[in-house]
């Protein structure tokens, strides 16, 4: 539990600083701090019911587009900056980075070992991501037909 | 239809070229500042359309937009723009948004947008000295997740720090394959310095933490996620061009490695 909470610190003040660095808005960066916590939260919960990175990368990418999403109604800004910033602790830097390093070194084992990571990541960060926007996908019309109703309404209606 | 709904509106100011200019413009700023490939074509669809377009086509990839429009007296546009660098810039991306949005709106003329379009190319929420900080902040914070101890951490943080004022003093030369593996190098041998004075353990956890601010992992997801959504043209460029950096980040390090003569893992 310490263990976990010292992470948990250490993604905050992690996601925070790539916040800043993307440019994010100042009233948007608390809400973006979190998101990337309670992102790695979800991966950190999953990965202890399964050894499979793909799945807890699945579900902890699958959180942050649909939290995501919720956000940028609220804040009516494009749910990508939310998200992007959301999956930023399950970027397989490390993987990525000991897999280039196998292979400029000579490293054969150690390029294949960690290449399987990075793209087991990767593709469950995606994957996630992507099944995440398909469910937006089918809520999101419903949204906007009532939105659309709002707006016309306050324009007065639209005389034809 | 949108298309009839705002037609009348816009009567007598629609001109082709003008129209599919700014449309072009919001939609290149939306992709310089890290806007994904299916926004920046469906904001030009959707601006076209509000101002009276019978017809518009769209393509676009991380360096290029391709757009027509067909008005219905007839007038035609075709335009190509190259996009050179993106950024992920988000406040500048959520002001374009609000401007794309004002333009389908019709709160918003083209000539206003063209304001507002040159006020929003200007927009950095933050100086730069917060950056060298949040980079510090960015590599000491996710260097945990590596395995790194508070030592290691806060070792990663300076070099992060270091490594990002490097960045800002180095003039752009336009090739971001050179300026990684010089970052990257500056990293390993930077890393290797913080071990050597006895302030860091372990060489290898404070450079993967530090690497974090190079890591092409938002633009490698963002490429997937074109590839599995069907842009796969785009897609497969950006992962191309992602595993380039990686590999570059990686030369770099071997570079140090070989500079500082020890086992940097």
């Amino acid at each position: 539990m310490i263990d976990f909470l010292i992470l948990f610190a250490a993604v905050l003040v992690g996601t925070f600083g790539f916040a800043v660095i993307f440019g994010m808005k100042p009233k948007y960066l608390a809400a973006a701090t979190l998101l990337g916590g309670l992102t790695y939260t979800v991966y950190y919960l999953v990965d202890l019911l399964t050894p499979d990175l793909f799945l807890s990368n699945l579900a902890a990418a699958f959180f942050a587009g649909i939290a995501a999403f919720i956000l940028a109604v609220v804040y009516r800004t494009p749910a990508v900056t939310f998200s992007a910033l959301g999956v930023i602790p399950l970027v397989p830097g490390g993987a990525l980075y000991y897999m280039m390093y196998g292979l400029i070194a000579g490293d054969t084992d150690l390029f294949r070992q960690q290449s399987g990571v990075a793209l087991r990541v990767g593709l469950g960060i995606a994957a996630g991501i992507v099944f995440s926007s398909t469910v937006i996908g089918v809520i999101r019309p419903l949204l906007h037909r009532k939105s659309r109703k709002k707006e016309d309404a306050a324009a007065g209606g639209e005389p034809k | 239809m949108e298309t009839e709904k705002n037609t009348h509106r816009f009567e007598g100011e629609s001109d082709a070229d003008f129209l599919l200019r700014t449309a072009l413009d919001v939609a290149a700023l939306t992709l310089r500042s890290g806007g994904e490939i299916h926004r920046v074509e469906e904001t030009i669809q959707r601006i076209c359309s509000a101002f009276g377009a019978e017809h518009t086509e769209v393509f676009a990839i991380h360096s290029q937009i391709i757009a027509s429009v067909r008005m219905r007296d007839g007038s035609y546009s075709s335009q190509v723009r190259r996009i050179y660098e993106s950024d992920n810039r988000f406040a500048r991306l959520g002001e374009v948004n609000r401007i794309s949005r004002a333009l389908c709106f019709g709160k918003m003329t083209l000539e206003e947008a063209q304001e507002a379009i040159a006020r929003a190319k200007g927009i950095t929420p933050y100086p730069v000295w917060m950056i060298l900080l949040a980079s510090a902040c960015g590599a000491g914070g996710l260097s945990f997740l590596f395995g790194a101890g508070i030592r290691d951490a806060l070792c990663a943080a300076l070099v992060g720090f270091l490594v990002t004022l490097l960045g800002r003093l180095i003039p752009k030369n336009g090739n971001v394959f050179l300026e990684m593996v010089l970052r990257s190098f500056a990293i390993g041998v930077l890393s290797r310095v913080t071990v050597l004075v006895g302030a860091g353990l372990d060489a290898g956890k404070i450079i993967v933490g530090a690497i974090m601010l190079l890591v092409p992992g938002v633009s490698f997801g963002n490429a997937m996620r074109d590839l599995l959504g069907g842009d796969t043209l785009s897609g497969t460029l950006g992962i191309v061009r992602s595993i380039l950096l990686a590999a570059s980040i990686a030369f770099g390090l071997f570079v140090a490695t070989a500079v500082t003569g020890g086992a940097v893992l």
